[in-house]
């Protein structure tokens, strides 16, 4: 009767007791918790609450084995075997049947086009980063042509004052490639 | 009518409950055990999973029904988990309605173990 009296407890003390089995919590931790915040309507003991724990890490181990069986079920159906694609399907009406509120509750088609309309939210995002990244890249890109252009012509500015300092101090020759290296004009020198 | 003569009576009865449930589902090509005993159940059959799975066995080896066994199963596991849940090996968990089960129902054959 001690199962009763915690599915007794409102919604919020029984998530307590399963966020504490997630976080793999002790008895003695949630139960002090429970305490905490639902105090009087907390009708049973620590020994309960582990109990319950212990319930939820046994009903948790049995769900994913259960899991794992119907993944290898569902990889099989897919690699073609057809007797393992009409077990899932059987298992998916007797899913249906066993559990009729929860389908009602989700309703296929809701779930389907839910799902649907959170692809296409991922996708949107997903393009928004891309574009967003693309946008930084090219501001990257643009800052280090500056960069780039602000030295050159750094250099091209020292360069024409050396070529004007040394006069005919260098040679023709000289004055030419030291022009060429700047892509200077002789008028700009 | 003894006790025993009234249980075997009982017996027939169920699996041609059996039969008439898996008509039902003919076209799917297997049926759920478990959606099979719900099926029984509100139809006024209410089976132990023991003793559905002994009736489907009987039924299977007199040719009326074809049955899938846990082991048939891709992914499954002859070996208990650390809490010691375990699915038998032999435990049926799919069923079909064959042929010669349809001429059950349309009266076409007899079976003294299958009251239809």
């Amino acid at each position: 009767m001690a199962a009763t009296k915690i599915q007794k407890l409102p919604p919020e003390a029984r998530q307590l007791i399963f966020a504490g089995f997630q976080e793999g919590k002790i008895g003695r931790v949630v139960y002090a918790e429970l305490l905490d915040l639902f105090g009087q309507e907390v009708e049973f003991s620590q020994r309960t609450v582990e109990r319950e724990l212990e319930n939820l890490k046994r009903r948790w181990k049995q769900r994913e084995r259960r899991r794992e069986w119907m993944a290898d079920l569902v990889a099989a159906s897919e690699k073609g075997n057809i007797e393992a694609s009409q077990m899932v399907k059987a298992l998916a009406m007797q899913g249906l049947e066993s559990d009729p509120e929860g389908f009602i509750e989700s309703d296929p088609i809701k779930v389907q086009a839910l799902a649907l309309e959170g692809e296409k939210i991922r996708l949107k995002r997903a393009k928004l980063e891309q574009d967003n990244q693309r946008l930084a890249l090219d501001r990257e890109k643009f800052e280090s042509m500056k960069t780039k252009l602000a030295t050159i012509r750094k250099q091209a500015e020292a360069a024409k004052e050396a070529v004007n300092k040394a006069g005919e101090s260098i040679s023709p020759e000289l004055k030419r490639q030291l022009l060429d290296v700047y892509d200077l004009t002789e008028a700009e020198a | 009518m003894t006790m025993t003569d009234f249980e075997q009576d009982r017996h027939r009865r169920e699996r041609g409950a059996i039969v008439r449930a898996l008509k039902q589902v003919y076209s799917e090509p297997m049926t759920g055990v478990q959606s099979l005993r719900s099926v029984l159940r509100i139809l006024g059959f209410a089976l132990s999973p023991k003793a559905l799975q002994f009736h489907l066995t009987l039924l299977a080896e007199r040719g009326y029904i074809q049955i899938w066994r846990a082991d048939q199963m891709p992914g499954y596991k002859d070996e208990p988990d650390s809490e010691g849940a375990w699915t038998p090996p032999d435990e049926i968990v799919f069923a079909h309605l064959l042929s010669s089960g349809l001429e059950l129902l349309d009266r076409e054959k007899v079976d003294l173990k299958v009251t239809v």
